[in-house]
């Protein structure tokens, strides 16, 4: 990460919001050594870089942004690459393949091989090296963390079914870990567990997948309104499933209506395209034509 | 001196996420110093935590997430506190007390952050004490010309409690310039600023000032990050919908329409608090129309 230019941008936010060195430099840190940050200092310690950013109440993230660092780290900016690569926008998710550090190096190829499929088309996509490396994340962290949650809700549809509900149980039962920020909506809880029960609606059982659905809903605040449309949508899809088709359609078209209101034309249209996905690959599966 | 703190959230991290200290070092030396980091001894550059937490993969966000909680933790750490105890049972009786014990110590210590945070969680039930404080945050805000997120907070809350509408035109330039972070990091002051103005908009309905509601919804409509925020978006839509009812310029019957399509989203995600505001605005107005 590029930090020789923090110094600058750190005098320019001070400046700009009308803070003396004697003011941001506070109890922790003296005015000399804040000057000398100012003027090029690359080295500073992240407790005396939290510190300043505190007494002119900038966050890091916003600090990292004026600084035009941005690659605040390899993950965040992953992140971004792959919403922008789903929405069809330019990306480039193959260099995070050497951004990564080597030890996930290996789960982002395997990410990176199926992410832009069809759902269809990721079921027994990962195998080998690649559903090991998916695997080993997906069951080392003792507290799932946003690397793993976003693993999980990329490769919802390429898992085997009992490491599909393993992981939604543990995501069940740790905090909750949420973000606004769009490109970190993968990132979360809530998104991950939504994907897992999609695949385990189509894929295994829609009662099981169900009780996950009603279990996020609960946890969701009213600014996660993104989620909750989410869960509305597979919700739709439990209904199908269930044979309840007429419910199915007023929930689909009530997820439809409700981007329609929000006047958002690109997210009314993936998720048309989703909801129709989802109800043909459970109709095929219905019906034994998968 | 040393804050332990950075070092004890830093290895909180890394065991969730079931990584040895060999897998985030190069060689023996590092990992003494990654040691004496964890132990509270050492404090560590950015590049090397930057570095460290790419190999577990972790976020800033995530790290700054598990910092031990103590009164002057992040801004963040503090929002989401807020947004807990809210959300938890007596959520306003709570806050309140909260905001009593930060008010006592900033009489003790008389640190404007502390009367920030009293400021933000709840109104003073002292008149006078309020009058005070809103003449403080006046002079904070004016004093500090490009706002970022802690700003923006500060001033959507600070409407509530200490601040009122006639305060919106003198810091009218701060509400829509802030610092310009148009990238993907800009995303978190965005947001606040997004709030205020939504703030700005909702407060001038409630007193009838039609040609600042206006205003402040036409401002927010031009700030990027709408555009990944639905419950925004909802809230936006509602109030425009509201203008649409009261404003002579437009058409009442339209408005009302709009209104009820809105309310029908707010029950279908669950915004309870915004459907009910919404209910008695359009039972008020139908009731106006009789």
């Amino acid at each position: 990460m590029a930090t020789t230019n923090f110094g600058y941008t750190y005098r320019e936010l001070r400046r700009a919001k009308g803070y003396s060195l004697k003011a941001a430099s506070g109890a922790e840190v003296s005015v000399q050594f804040l000057s000398q940050f100012e003027r090029g200092e690359s080295q500073i310690s992240f407790e005396r870089l939290d510190s300043l950013l505190r007494n002119i109440h900038v966050s890091l993230s916003e600090f990292v942004a004026a600084a035009g660092s941005d690659h605040l780290n390899w993950m965040d900016w992953w992140a971004y690459q792959l919403t922008e690569a789903w929405r069809l926008r330019p990306a480039d998710i193959d260099a995070a393949v050497a951004m990564a550090p080597p030890s996930a190096q290996p789960a982002v190829m395997a990410i990176n091989g199926i992410v832009l499929l069809d759902q269809e088309d990721q079921r027994g996509a990962l195998t080998g090296t690649s559903l090991a490396a998916v695997t080993a994340v997906l069951r080392r962290a003792v507290r799932p963390g946003m690397f793993s949650n976003l693993v999980a809700s990329l490769a919802a549809f390429a898992l085997p079914q009992d490491l599909r509900i393993q992981t939604v149980t543990r995501l069940l039962e740790q905090p909750y870990v949420r973000s606004y920020a769009r490109y970190l909506r993968p990132c979360t809880t809530a998104y991950a567990v939504v994907c897992l029960a999609e695949a385990e609606v189509v894929l295994g059982s829609a009662t099981l997948a169900g009780e996950w659905l009603a279990k996020v809903d609960r946890q969701l605040r009213p600014a996660d309104m993104y989620e909750r449309l989410m869960v509305r949508k597979v919700q739709a899809g439990v209904a199908y499933a269930q044979g309840a088709v007429p419910q199915a359609e007023r929930m689909r078209d009530q997820v439809l209506r409700a981007w329609q209101i929000l006047d958002d034309k690109v997210e009314y249209q993936l998720f048309a395209e989703h909801i129709r996905a989802m109800f043909a690959m459970i109709g095929d599966d219905n019906h034994g034509t998968a | 001196m040393v804050q332990p703190r950075y070092g004890i959230a830093f290895r909180e991290l890394r065991m969730a996420n079931a990584v040895s200290q060999l897998m985030l070092v190069d060689n023996d030396a590092d990992r003494q110093a990654l040691s004496r980091f964890e132990r509270g001894r050492h404090a560590i550059t950015v590049d090397r935590l930057s570095n460290m937490l790419d190999r577990i993969p972790a976020t800033y966000q995530e790290y700054l997430r598990v910092m031990v909680p103590e009164p002057n933790a992040s801004f963040e750490d503090f929002m989401g506190l807020r947004e807990r105890i809210l959300y938890g049972t007596a959520g306003r009786v709570r806050l309140r007390m909260l905001a009593d014990r930060y008010r006592a110590r900033f009489d003790e210590t008389h640190e404007e952050w502390l009367e920030h945070r009293a400021i933000i969680l709840a109104a003073s039930p002292s008149a006078h004490r309020t009058s005070e404080e809103g003449q403080r945050l006046r002079g904070f805000l004016r004093a500090h010309g490009a706002w970022s997120h802690y700003e923006f907070a500060l001033f959507t809350y600070g409407l509530t409690t200490v601040l009122n509408l006639d305060d919106v035109e003198p810091m009218w330039s701060g509400l829509i310039q802030p610092f310009d972070v148009q990238t993907r990091l800009g995303y978190q002051s965005q947001r606040r600023q997004i709030g205020a103005l939504l703030m700005v908009a909702q407060l001038s309905f409630a007193d009838g000032r039609l040609p600042l509601m206006k205003k402040a919804l036409d401002a927010v409509r031009t700030i990027p990050a709408l555009a990944g925020g639905p419950y925004e978006e909802l809230r936006l839509q509602g109030l425009r919908a509201l203008y649409m009812i009261h404003s002579p310029e437009m058409s009442t019957a339209a408005g009302r329409e709009r209104l009820r399509a809105v309310i029908e989203l707010c029950d279908f995600v669950q915004a309870k608090a915004v459907a009910k505001r919404l209910r008695v605005e359009l039972a008020a107005s139908l009731a106006e129309a009789e």
